[in-house]
């Protein structure tokens, strides 16, 4: 009989224990899954707050390159279209078919309107973006220094290093925008007569450098160039990638590095 | 008539269990594959058991000082994978040499092989019980992709949790009651059995949700 209570008395502490033993486990559970679940959306917050930076960034890039690309056009039409047209207009107006001469300026007209094609011919490849898509990023950065070339003011070259790989297409395209307004730089306010622009394949990461052998510029970030480099490191930043200067009275090299893999 | 049924259920949970990893055994990520390895050989050594103690009738508990020491090997292996950083593979490997050490010294010095090891079945589940609470704090810092209640590694983790929290109580509560030299009351044993019964159909469903998540990533064309 005393085994009989002493059994009882031994079930009733068990259960008790048990009881407990389970009202702490269920409520650690619940815990875990209450701060488990507040983490997620805090986490799931901030990525939809980091997306919605980004999508806003891509814009605001977007607008910029289009913005860029407005005022490239419009100097490269002020610049050397509007220049040679206005030269052939000039010819025309002053061509006096009695004279001699008025067989040389119809020739040096026909050429002048020659160069015109040919130079719309050439913005309008530059500022293709199918085209670029299409081509590619050193193809398009090859047509690029061909094009400054040809104009006889600069010796450019362009050195491969690495296995040479696409990259995703609206990447190239920031890439190559960067290149392309270092190139306009150089050929606007460098006073350079040579360009080299370097691309390195590494298995990890992709390099650029595009430099020259200009006068060089403060790179201090407050100049009054500071705002077109300032939107060229931020591209670069967009797609992941980093962006440096280096100036001196040697030249300016500049640099952008993006992971590739 | 009741303890018939809590034994009825255990097993055939733990036969359920073992089909289903031998079944699908290739689909499991590796942790699960520890799993399911475990669970195969729970089942020979309970098989084993019940052999030697009908058969022969002798004392089988001989094989659960071995198992136990099998047994958390493979929950080492599990944890190491799940962890899956150098540190936890360290202390996993630690807390296997000192189980492996305590279970030699308890057989020698203090519960022989013809006696249930309930030192050591308590020393384990300490070392289990630390080691859930501690993946759950990892569990807590990551992002997973799918809900907390479709992930096999949460129902894995709180079975071991709950399970070994109450091979503490149990095996502690026998242990009191065996060196006061009272018997303990028969509740704790069929409520080992039920939690075991319970274990092993969470072990399962856990299993089952690693071979779903792993069956959905494999390419159509394949």
């Amino acid at each position: 009989m005393n085994n009989l209570k002493l059994n009882s008395t031994d079930v009733i502490v068990f259960v008790f224990a048990g009881v407990v033993l389970l009202a702490l486990l269920f409520g650690f559970i619940i815990y875990f899954i209450y701060t488990y679940q507040k983490r997620q959306q805090r986490n799931l917050s901030e990525k939809n707050m980091l997306k919605e930076e980004f999508k806003r960034t891509l814009l605001r890039t977007q607008i910029e390159i289009y913005e860029q690309t407005l005022k490239n056009i419009s100097q490269e039409i002020h610049d050397n279209i509007g220049q040679t047209l206005s030269l052939v207009k000039l010819n025309l107006n002053t061509i006096d078919l009695q004279k001699e001469n008025a067989g040389d300026k119809i020739v040096n007209s026909k050429e002048l309107v020659s160069k015109a094609i040919h130079d719309l011919r050439n913005l309008s490849k530059s500022l293709n973006t199918d085209s670029i898509l299409a081509s590619g990023l050193i193809k398009g950065i090859e047509t690029e220094l061909s094009i400054i070339d040809h104009s006889g003011n600069f010796k450019t070259e362009l050195q491969l290093h690495g296995q040479a790989t696409r990259l995703d297409p609206k990447k190239e395209l920031i890439l190559f925008r960067i290149v392309q307004e270092s190139l306009n730089n150089i050929i606007k306010h460098s006073n350079a007569n040579s360009i080299l622009v370097k691309l390195d394949f590494t298995n990890t990461y992709l390099k650029i450098e595009v430099g020259d052998n200009g006068k060089g510029f403060d790179v201090d970030p407050g100049n009054s160039e500071g705002l077109g480099l300032r939107n060229m490191k931020n591209r670069a930043e967009l797609i992941g990638g980093n962006f440096y200067i280096i100036s001196n009275s040697n030249g300016t090299i500049i640099t952008i590095t993006l992971p590739t893999a | 008539m009741f303890n018939d049924f809590v034994h009825s259920a255990y097993y055939s949970l733990l036969i359920a269990a073992t089909a289903v990893s031998l079944l699908l055994i290739k689909r499991f990520s590796a942790g699960f594959r520890f799993l399911a390895l475990l669970i195969i050989l729970t089942l020979i050594s309970e098989s084993i058991a019940k052999y030697v103690s009908f058969v022969y009738r002798k004392n089988s508990n001989f094989v659960y000082h071995v198992f136990v020491v099998v047994e958390f090997g493979f929950y080492a292996l599990i944890y190491s994978r799940f962890f899956g950083n150098r540190q936890w593979n360290i202390a996993l490997l630690f807390c296997f040499a000192a189980l492996f050490s305590a279970e030699i010294l308890n057989t020698i010095f203090l519960q022989a092989l013809k006696l249930s090891n309930t030192n050591i079945l308590i020393l384990e589940a300490l070392m289990l019980v630390c080691i859930s609470l501690n993946y759950f704090m990892k569990l807590r810092e990551e992002t997973l992709h799918t809900p907390l209640v479709k992930e096999p590694i949460f129902w894995f983790n709180c079975a071991v949790l709950f399970y070994y929290s109450f091979n503490v109580l149990i095996w502690g509560f026998h242990s009191l009651k065996v060196y006061q030299l009272k018997k303990p009351p028969l509740i704790i044993y069929d409520f080992n059995l039920i939690l075991s019964a319970l274990l092993y159909f969470v072990y399962g469903g856990a299993l089952l949700l690693n071979s779903y998540a792993n069956y959905k990533i494999v390419p159509v064309d394949e």
